[in-house]
Formats: structure tokens, sequence, C-alpha cells
């Protein structure tokens, strides 16, 4: 029998990925962006003191490194706008619009790492627009 | 809790109704996108905890920059606690999800985290009484049906 041990985090992430537009969208009542950002940069600190008590070794790999703090700055950059666009508009239509990244994903890898296109990835590609365009409707 | 209110389209020039969310929306599905791409790179040569760590670390220098250069302040206001809660879900996220993807399967692990909308959609009805229209169902479902086919690709 197949190890289920994958089930439990993923389940995990679904619930705290649902909520975390609604307690943004409520945190954004009165709080400003910056104040939301410095939070989360706190949430991550823990996150990355949690990291290394796990006693896993530390290394300076490149380019593997570079890339992980690149990651970091795209977080960051990517909760920014995120909270931008959580702050102007309903929760029910920025979560689905945003859960549109892989997207971006497959055409840069597609691209830049020479992973080809096939037909699902097209007709995903073209769901994924067309739920975006019903949504972005005024 | 009360239903929030929507910041209503704005105008342009030519009187084209655009939503004022779309915008920062499609710039979190460009940026967010990217960074499939470089943590995909970075696990090649870093377990998964080195990449919480040095990202955690980027992501506390960026608010770091802004409390030297910017002069933010934390304030301990009522709407705080849910600010610290956002954070720690936006934590607990990565850190689920590089568990998940550890362990597990792609094939098995991405066409079920990718249905978080879904629980996002029936709290912002239910907490924050939205209006969960079909229209938004319907593309809630076709984002996610398209993302299952991107990842499994």
């Amino acid at each position: 029998m197949r190890s289920l041990g994958w089930l439990p985090p993923s389940v995990c992430f679904v619930l705290v990925s649902g909520l975390i537009g609604i307690t943004t969208k409520v945190a954004l009542r009165s709080l400003p962006l910056g104040q939301l950002f410095l939070w989360t940069a706190i949430a991550y600190a823990i996150a990355g003191a949690g990291a290394l008590g796990t006693g896993a070794p530390v290394s300076l790999s490149m380019p593997g490194t570079a890339l992980a703090i690149g990651t970091g700055g795209l977080a960051a950059a990517g909760l920014s706008v995120r909270f931008a666009a959580l702050q102007r508009g309903e929760v029910s239509k920025v979560i689905p619009v945003t859960a549109a990244y892989p997207v971006v994903s497959v055409a840069i890898a597609a691209v830049a790492l020479d992973e080809g296109i096939d037909l699902k990835r097209l007709t995903g590609t073209v769901l994924v627009v067309a739920g975006i365009g019903i949504l972005g409707q005024p | 809790m009360a239903a929030a209110p929507e910041q209503k389209g704005v105008v342009d020039g030519n009187g084209v109704a655009r939503a004022s969310w779309l915008v920062p929306s499609l710039a979190y599905v460009l940026v967010v996108g990217m960074l499939g791409i470089t943590t995909k790179l970075a696990l090649e040569d870093l377990h998964w905890t080195e990449l919480v760590l040095w990202a955690s670390v980027s992501y506390v220098a960026i608010a770091m920059a802004m409390v030297v250069l910017g002069g933010q302040r934390l304030e301990l206001v009522p709407d705080a606690r849910w600010g610290a809660l956002s954070g720690a879900f936006a934590a607990t996220a990565l850190i689920t999800l590089f568990l998940a993807l550890n362990s597990g399967d792609v094939s098995r692990v991405i066409p079920i985290t990718s249905s978080y909308p879904v629980v996002t959609l029936a709290l912002a009805a239910i907490v924050l009484g939205e209006r969960v229209t079909s229209k938004r169902v319907l593309a809630t479902i076709l984002v996610i049906a398209g993302v299952i086919l991107l990842s499994l690709g």
C-alpha cells in the first residue's frame, strides 16, 4: 500500500490557503498594507527559525541559494500585490484569479527550461484564461 | 461579520469600466508564476528546509528595509491579530506544500492543493457575506480545472 503521508499536509495547505484570503480581507479593513507585510515577515522569520531548528544542514550552494533568496523576494512582491488586490476587490473574485499563476510557470518553463507545451497544458491555459475572463467582468 | 464593501471599477478615458482589483491580481499571477520556476530550480541544489530558510531571510530583509528606510512600524491595533493570522497562514501554506511535495507525487498533490479557492469561496459567503453567484462558481471551477490540467501536463 502506498504511503499517504502527503495527504495531511495537502489538506492542511487547502485549509490554510483557503483561509488566507478571508483573514487578509478582514485585517485590511483597518490595517495598512505595510503592517500586514510586517506581520507576514514575523511569521516567515519564525518559519525560517523552525527550518534551522530541524537540524538540517545549511549550505551556500550556488545557484540554489541565490535562487532561494530570489524566491523570498518574489514571495514578498507577490504577497504585496495580493494584499493590494484584496484591499480593492471581493475575496471570491480575487482568490480564484490569483490561483491562476501556474499558467505563467508553464509558459516560462516552456521558454526558459525547454519544457514543451502539449494539448493538455494548452487546454488548461484556455480554461484558466476563460475563468479569469468571467471573473474580470465588471 | 458584515460584508466588506468592494471598491468598484474605475472608468478610463474611453469610458471603459475596469476592475481595479484585477491589475494587482494579474501582477500576483505573474510574480508567483516566476516564483514557481525559481523554487523548482532552487530545489535542484537545496533541501526544502534550506529553501524555507533562505526565502525567509530574503523576506525578512525586505521587511527590515521597510522599517529602516520607510519608517514602517508595527502597531498593535485590534485588527493586527488578523494580520498576524494571515502571516501565520502564509508561512504554514509554504511549509505544508513543500512537505506534501516532499512525500507525494506531484500528480496526486497538485489536484488536491489546487482546490483551495473552493474553501475561500465558501468562507467568503459564510464569513464575509459576499455574493457567491453561479458565474463565480463556474469561473472558479474553470480556473481550478485548468490549473490541474497545467500541473499534470
